[in-house]
């Protein structure tokens, strides 16, 4: 006769009587053992079950901190629809491009490094006007947008320029996100400077790329684990008016941090700021249908994870590292990188440089045997 | 005596022929031509202060242009590379796909999101024409010829287009009409200037800008300073050329010469 039965979870006899318990009849990923010691921990196969499917037509957004870019630059590599609200003109050297905030994310906002940021320029982009308080100046006379000073690093010309910018830039992020299916977002920090004036946060302490550090009116702000839940929770109800349904994949930068400001030693602040953030990314997802997260921050800085993941300076994941990584993304999303193109050796022998010069080549040719046959 | 080498295409003619026109112009300067056409230029290497082709394609045109397929280089003071695909075409390339602050056309758009170029900063668009610039032959071989020879490179450019271009393919292809129409004509040719000082600097070489009276409307050269015509190869008739300079306009970029590297009277 079988035990007694609760739910779905099956009896079991023991010492001849029938026992249950929720961990009888769990798969093997959810013991240590299974999961981790006797797994296969470079694939690390069922780490990572997306509850949100990207496929190659999916409209897929980034943000977040540095770590972001490489996932973008993953999904784009995979085939994947990854939307950029602000291309860069197809002659510009990629090099170029990327130095001046192009094609890193889905926006030309540069690093976003806070949840606080992102809630606050969807906030921008919804109220429609750039908020003036983006200008700063820098030592040499030039003009920045303080709210992504590393989008042009030589500055530009004028306040005017700034502000003409950014109403393009929200605009354009405004049309992006009006099309995105997922926002994929990576946490980086939870220490920011805020303007006490605006209330503004900004990427990057004022002074340190531009602008002037006033202690009278910036304030070191490390949020809280209940502070960036509710920064969430904003950024997910701000990108429903963008696009109903957009669904949001978190993910954790494993970079640590550059520098604190908190008082405490980089280290400990840095496993601070994790802690939280990886708490609260738990917190919203388990609240939030239509949410999900990665475990960058596991995959890299996990002791079972393997590694170490790291280059020298122990701070930026190397290049094994985030292959690994998203490997582990794109096999449990089903996608596979696609192969790069060979490049060729030595220039042809050809006139053929660009469409003009190729249509006068004849006459070219014809001209230097004139001048300078031997 | 300053001893010269021009390193060029088709462009580089200008400047032989008034150099072989009017030597007495330029007593201090002794000049010698070697001609490639497209980007043969680039498949050479310059050691031992010698240039070789590494390619037997290089090593026709130097000996047809030549005569030698080794190029002694280090009797030389300094060198000019002339031409080889630097113009300022490129900046219209970027102009057609991209606007920013400093160009009036930009105010002309009623709102900016909805326009077909990027909308970049002055600075993005000399850095990214810099950029581009980079990679093109004549670039690149002033490169190679900085860091191999330790003399100073000049870099001279192909001349704008010949006025009459603005009614032609070329000048609809490029959208020059339009943009001299729109004011653009200043801010483009400021841009190009800066982006072609940036990209020789990086070499360690110097920018030659367009000599300043054969420009016209900022992005044409006057039909004074232009061949106008060349022999079609195909037919044997003159076709109108609206690319080459002509001796006149060689004479000004050898005056620059001249006055840089000492070789002036």
């Amino acid at each position: 006769m079988a035990g007694p039965v609760r739910g779905a979870t099956p009896a079991y006899p023991m010492g001849g009587l029938w026992m249950t318990h929720p961990y009888s009849d769990l798969p093997p990923r959810a013991f240590w053992r299974s999961g981790v010691t006797d797994a296969d921990r470079l694939l690390f196969a069922d780490l990572y079950r997306p509850a949100i499917a990207i496929r190659s037509e999916t409209r897929v957004a980034t943000a977040g901190s540095c770590f972001a870019q490489q996932i973008a630059r993953a999904l784009r590599g995979a085939g994947c629809t990854v939307l950029d609200a602000e291309p860069p003109p197809r002659a510009m050297p990629s090099d170029v491009a990327a130095a001046f905030g192009y094609g890193l994310f889905s926006g030309r906002y540069g690093n976003i490094y806070t949840a606080r940021q992102l809630r606050q320029l969807l906030d921008e982009i919804i109220a429609g006007e750039p908020d003036p308080a983006c200008v700063w100046t820098r030592d040499d006379g030039r003009f920045l947008d303080g709210f992504r000073p590393t989008v042009e690093p030589e500055g530009m010309d004028s306040a005017d320029e700034v502000l003409l910018h950014r109403a393009y830039h929200l605009e354009r992020t405004s049309r992006m996100l009006q099309e995105a299916d997922v926002l994929v977002f990576t946490l980086g920090l939870t220490e920011a400077w805020e303007d006490t004036v605006t209330g503004r946060v900004h990427p990057v302490c004022p002074g340190v790329a531009g602008g002037q550090f006033d202690p009278a009116r910036h304030r070191f702000v490390n949020f809280r684990v209940g502070q960036v839940v509710e920064d969430l929770t904003a950024i997910h109800a701000a990108l429903q008016r963008f696009r109903n349904g957009m669904q949001m994949l978190l993910t954790v930068s494993p970079v640590p941090l550059t520098a604190t400001a908190s008082g405490q030693h980089v280290l400990t602040a840095t496993s601070g700021a994790k802690a939280v953030l990886r708490a609260a990314a738990g917190e919203f997802v388990a609240d939030t249908p239509g949410s999900d997260y990665f475990p960058s921050l596991e995959l890299v800085t996990h002791p079972a994870a393997g590694g170490p993941w790291f280059d020298a300076n122990l701070r930026s994941v190397c290049a094994a590292g985030v292959a690994r990584v998203m490997e582990v993304f794109l096999t449990a999303q089903g996608l596979r990188p696609q192969a790069a193109t060979a490049a060729t050796a030595s220039a042809p022998d050809t006139p053929q440089e660009d469409e003009e010069d190729s249509a006068d080549a004849l006459v070219c040719d014809e001209l230097l045997l004139e001048a300078f046959r031997k | 005596m300053t001893r010269l080498c021009l390193i060029g295409n088709s462009h580089l003619i200008a400047l032989q022929q008034s150099l072989q026109e009017t030597p007495e112009r330029w007593p201090g300067l002794t000049c010698t031509f070697h001609g490639f056409r497209g980007r043969t230029a680039l498949n050479t290497q310059v050691q031992d202060g010698v240039m070789t082709p590494t390619t037997d394609g290089a090593r026709d045109q130097m000996l047809r242009f030549s005569g030698q397929a080794r190029l002694p280089l280090d009797g030389h003071d300094a060198f000019a590379v002339v031409g080889l695909n630097l113009k300022i075409l490129h900046a219209m390339t970027f102009w057609k796909v991209a606007r920013w602050h400093a160009l009036p056309s930009i105010r002309m758009a009623s709102d900016l999101a909805d326009l077909p170029h990027a909308v970049i900063s002055r600075m993005a668009a000399i850095a990214g024409l810099a950029g581009f610039v980079a990679g093109l032959t004549g670039m690149v071989l002033a490169q190679r010829l900085a860091s191999a020879l330790g003399r100073p490179v000049y870099v001279i450019g192909q001349p704008r287009l010949h006025r009459a271009a603005l009614w032609g393919e070329q000048g609809a292809f490029f959208g020059l009409g339009r943009a001299i129409v729109n004011g653009d004509g200043p801010a483009l040719a400021q841009v190009f200037d800066a982006a072609m000082t940036r990209a020789t600097g990086a070499v360690g070489a110097v920018w030659l800008p367009q000599p300043a009276p054969t420009i016209h409307d900022h992005l044409l050269t006057r039909p004074r300073f232009m061949l106008g015509q060349v022999r079609d190869p195909a037919s044997g008739a003159m076709r109108p050329d609206h690319t080459h300079p002509n001796a006149r306009y060689g004479a000004l970029v050898l005056d620059q010469l001249a006055r840089l590297t000492g070789g002036a009277p």
